[in-house]
């Protein structure tokens, strides 16, 4: 009897963490969806910006012939004011990103998401991204990337 | 006859990138083994350090309210140097840091490593670390954690 007590235990243990760990995965999901893609690449929209990506993100890119480069969201957030003011953004429907998520390793309050980068229905990079949790809120404190015709491991 | 060697070169391929991608992981654990374990947490090697972790290196921790902390590893380096003067640097015994890879995920020039860090035989930390590869091989640029 106390064993089937304690596998009951373990059952219920078990599932509870599988679905805290997928309402997790849900909200970064969200977060990257509304803040990064629609607020920052597609719109341009700070407000969205703001819930999740961190104001003291950065994100990082490399290339051998420019080396390391590091770019705030600030100076991200001053240049779409710029972009709208143009008319670049928001983006066109053909011309909008959409992403797919290919991994979330979550561990406590931080995790890391791998993800498939397109515009306008071409992949076009890979990205991975850091998170932290804030009180419930999951936002984006670093990325850096890969441009995907460099790609030798197209996994 | 043409469908079983395009079948062929494929596999070819595929076992070759396979390979390759084997041997880069490799060399991603030795820098992080080298330049952050041995370099930075149990030696104080500056040159060790400087092998594999980017001078725009920042560890980010998350700080009171909704701020995050950023540590460089021009101050890291520094302490290190100073607990080094100290003599709390190299470290022995069951102070010793030491890593388990969890995962390494890599595309192209970019990675991200998943490690357990312990101190002595106690699991300690999770670590998320984000690489380059440079000119002159794979650099750490980010790490983020969680305290067990």
């Amino acid at each position: 009897m106390k064993k089937l007590v304690a596998f009951i235990l373990l059952l219920v243990t078990f599932s509870v963490t599988a679905q805290t760990i997928r309402q997790e995965k849900r909200a970064i999901k969200k977060a990257i969806q509304i803040a990064y893609v629609e607020g920052l690449i597609n719109e341009g929209n700070n407000t969205k910006i703001n819930l999740g990506i961190h104001p003291d993100c950065k994100i990082m890119a490399y290339d051998s012939a420019y080396g390391l480069r590091t770019y705030t969201i600030k100076e991200w957030e001053n240049n779409n004011y710029i972009r709208k003011r143009t008319g670049t953004l928001p983006k066109k429907e053909q011309e909008k990103v959409t992403i797919k998520f290919k991994h979330i390793d979550i561990t406590g309050i931080a995790a890391t998401v791998k993800i498939k980068y397109y515009e306008g229905g071409e992949l076009t990079y890979i990205g991975y991204i850091l998170m932290y949790k804030f009180d419930n809120d999951w936002k984006m404190v670093s990325k850096i990337f890969n441009k995907y015709l460099m790609i030798e491991n197209k996994n | 006859m043409k469908k079983l060697k395009l079948l062929i070169v494929l596999l070819t391929v595929s076992q070759l990138s396979c390979q390759n991608i084997d041997k880069e992981k490799e060399v991603i654990k030795n820098v992080i083994q080298t330049a952050y374990v041995e370099g930075l947490q149990n030696e104080g090697n500056i040159q060790k350090i400087d092998s594999g972790i980017h001078p725009d290196f920042n560890l980010l921790g998350m700080g009171k309210g909704n701020s995050i902390w950023k540590y460089s590893i021009k101050d890291w380096k520094a302490k290190a140097i100073q607990k080094k003067d100290n003599g709390e640097l190299p470290l022995s015994g069951n102070k010793k840091v030491t890593v388990d890879f969890k995962s390494i995920d890599i595309t192209g020039t970019a990675a991200m490593a998943k490690i357990e860090f312990y101190i002595g035989s106690k699991l300690t930390y999770i670590d998320y670390i984000s690489l380059y590869k440079f000119n002159n091989g794979w650099k750490m640029v980010n790490k983020i954690f969680y305290k067990l």
